[in-house]
């Protein structure tokens, strides 16, 4: 596999596969074994045409730790403000000799477009709404090793899912993993053609979508939303689509819950649950590190 | 002189179909009979299986001139219409400037007479720089030439204006086109708002953007008695509403794109510029509808939208890249696959293909009848061709078919007596 630009690409056996190099790297790490050769003498250029903090810093320490050169350019930098094309861009970064692109950008199928017209190995760090494929092995990975597998759980993802990349590619892993999967959030924020996600069940109800979950994913509420109409407020939303102490009952004992981050603390969850015993989400920080030093790994073997 | 040998005939306007063979003798047609003997000095053109029909009639095309002549020109545009069929082509006035004064309609019709391949005519802007403020000089510009109004690329969002335009470009003998798209309901939607849009997490753009304007524009029409004409209607439920409208008596008249009838947004798939374009690509009920509804004459006849892009503007991404794509050269085979379908009949497609647009702006149909000047299309229904770099015409090459086969090729072109293409 040359580039990782979608879910669609992986198969059972690859998820498996990077799984297991992520184990080996992260036993190797908590042992303390914190340097590695297997990216040295390899360039790994990081093109940011949106805003990131976490995930490119997540790959760029997982590039770092993996001995590689690693260079940051973002948007306002570059040479799109001068009117260049991401073709453009992109052939020029290759000519540089990049042997990986690590790519985030603001329009669906960017990453696709990148991968097929460079020789470098390219992976989507985020394209528009459409997917963010390493967020959803490092979600599915977390998962694993807490619950020890994924097939028959009951998973929802709670939110914006109009807008989230991250939900596309969840779902499409959680499915293909043998999860069973429930959207849930305002109606505004649902595709109309919900169906082509690929989830089990859509609802607009919380309470249904908590109702027996192993997991629940919250997804991060973009604020400036807020000036579309696509909820009224976020009192409203805190208030409808937050998760309280109050509904945390309706879930299973040991339920877990997860976000991509960063939360707006006391929109999707109330404060205390952020870090609170539940919460995988630093597990999901730590997790991101290994899985895309394992990407990085795969994608070169 | 000129003998077209063994055609099979098509001319709804004179009631003609069956085999004849045409004479045209200093460019008018002389002799239309089964059987004319060939004579010394007389070039014979070999009809054999072959369809010889009046030629097409195109009220939608963007030749880019004035101001953006790197995407198309006149000249590039009337070679891209005759190797399509087409002898008359209306062109938009979304050019730099807008076509929304005089002298820029005097342009046109200039330099489409200097180019002499084909009609090159002119629709003229509803409102002053498209804007949908100001109403153009439209009296004026009819006077001029102007075949008829558009704002074209950009609706007429305020309804008052709207009504205030279908009235007087009525009152005149003219009449308004809209390109009927609610802007705040398509916000930055680049396909159409389907499943394959939800699937690959394209910005969507719902079809009701469409269909309210429809909707809009054909109670205006009902309220005001005056004619309305609906650009590319794309949409299961806009082609209903056009049906109710006419239905009600109202003077609505609607075309469809040769893309919209052939295409569905099943191209997004790799997320290819290529496939942007306004309105979008939509499903295959969709284009079902249209087709049944293109046959039935609740669509009255078909346009192209020809619209050139350069390849670096289709270059950028998806949000950033101008919608439309071109179809001169598509329109004959597209709709050919819709006989070959037996949605329609060969007389439907003479008539949607060339009568009906050229009644629809007053043009006297081109017609196969002895005393007419020559303005016919010869053609092969059966013949292969690939739509690639070499074969499109136009100066820019955007369109999803490109590496397709398609079926249905113009082997002449005659205007104004003459031969303006030769395959």
């Amino acid at each position: 596999m040359k580039d990782l630009f979608s879910v669609n690409q992986l198969t059972k056996d690859d998820v498996g596969k990077i799984f297991e190099i992520a184990k080996i790297y992260k036993e190797k790490f908590n042992a303390g074994e914190k340097k590695f050769n297997d990216l040295r003498g390899y360039s790994v250029l990081l093109v940011f045409f949106e805003n990131s903090t976490r995930t490119r810093t997540s790959f760029e320490l997982a590039g770092k730790i993996l001995g590689a050169d690693t260079i940051n350019i973002t948007a306002s930098s570059s040479s799109v403000k001068k009117g260049e094309t991401l073709y453009d861009t992109v052939k020029t970064l290759e000519a540089l000799r990049s042997d990986f692109i690590v790519i985030r950008h603001s329009m669906s199928g960017a990453a696709k477009v990148v991968a097929d017209s460079v020789e470098s190995h390219v992976i989507n760090a985020g394209d528009g709404t459409n997917e963010h494929p390493t967020q959803a092995l490092l979600d599915a990975f977390t998962i694993l090793e807490k619950k020890g597998k994924i097939e028959g759980l009951k998973i929802a993802i709670v939110g914006d899912i109009l807008h989230s990349r991250v939900a596309r590619s969840d779902v499409k892993l959680f499915k293909k993993l043998g999860a069973e999967v429930t959207l849930c959030g305002p109606i505004t924020m649902l595709p109309r053609h919900f169906e082509a996600l690929g989830a089990d069940f859509v609802t607009t109800n919380l309470e249904e979508a908590l109702k027996d979950k192993d997991v629940v994913i919250f997804l991060r509420i973009q604020l400036e939303r807020q000036d579309k109409p696509f909820f009224s407020s976020l009192r409203e939303y805190s208030i409808k689509y937050g998760l309280s102490q109050e509904k945390i009952n309706l879930l299973k004992e040991d339920a877990v819950i997860m976000h991509p981050g960063p939360v707006n603390r006391g929109v999707e969850l109330q404060s205390e649950l952020v870090y609170g015993s539940r919460s995988l989400i630093l597990n999901q920080v730590e997790n991101g590190l290994f899985i895309r030093m394992a990407v990085y790994k795969y994608l070169l073997s | 002189m000129i003998l077209i040998k063994n055609g099979y005939v098509i001319d709804p306007e004179n009631s003609l179909e069956g085999k004849y063979d045409i004479l045209i003798e200093k460019g008018v047609i002389t002799r239309v009979e089964p059987n004319i003997q060939p004579f010394a000095g007389c070039e014979v053109i070999d009809a054999t299986e072959k369809i010889v029909c009046p030629s097409f009639v195109d009220l939608h095309v963007h030749f880019r001139d004035p101001g953006q002549t790197y995407k198309e020109d006149i000249e590039s545009g009337s070679r891209a219409a005759v190797a399509g069929g087409y002898t008359t082509v209306v062109c938009m006035p979304n050019t730099q400037p807008a076509l929304d004064d005089v002298p820029l309609i005097r342009y046109v019709i200039e330099k489409g007479k200097e180019v002499g391949l084909c009609r090159v005519l002119p629709a003229a802007a509803i409102t002053k720089g498209r804007k949908g403020k100001e109403l153009t000089e439209m009296a004026l510009l009819k006077d001029a030439g102007a075949v008829y109004f558009t704002d074209d690329g950009a609706p007429v969002m305020d309804s008052f204006i709207m009504r205030k335009a279908m009235e007087y470009a009525g009152s005149i003998g003219s009449f308004v086109a809209d390109h009927c798209e609610d802007l705040n309901l398509s916000q930055n939607g680049v396909a159409h708002e389907g499943e394959i849009a939800a699937a690959l997490g394209l910005p969507p753009l719902p079809p009701e953007a469409e269909d309210t304007m429809v909707a809009r524009d054909c109670v205006l029409s009902l309220q005001t008695g005056m004619p309305v004409h609906i650009c590319h209607i794309s949409s299961k439920l806009s082609v209903e509403i056009v049906a109710w409208a006419k239905a009600m008596g109202a003077k609505v008249t609607a075309e469809v794109t040769p893309h919209h009838l052939y295409l569905t947004d099943e191209e997004f798939l790799d997320f290819s510029c290529i496939a942007k374009v306004s309105p979008p690509l939509r499903t295959h009920e969709d284009i079902e509808a249209t087709r049944w509804a293109l046959a039935s004459g609740v669509i009255d006849f078909v346009a192209t939208d020809h619209a050139p892009h350069a390849h670096h503007e289709k270059m950028q991404d998806l949000q950033a890249c101008p919608p439309g794509m071109i179809g001169l050269q598509f329109a004959l085979p597209i709709v050919l696959d819709l006989v070959k379908k037996d949605y329609m009949d060969l007389t439907r497609l003479v008539e949607v293909m060339s009568t009906n647009p050229a009644k629809k702006i007053g043009l006297k149909p081109p017609q196969i009848k002895v005393g007419e000047v020559a303005e016919l299309t010869i053609f092969d229904p059966f013949e292969k061709w690939e739509v690639n770099e070499e074969t499109i015409l136009s100066k820019s090459k955007n369109t999803p078919l490109l590496g397709r086969k398609l079926t249905g090729k113009v082997k002449y072109t005659f205007y104004n007596g003459k031969i303006v293409y030769k395959d």
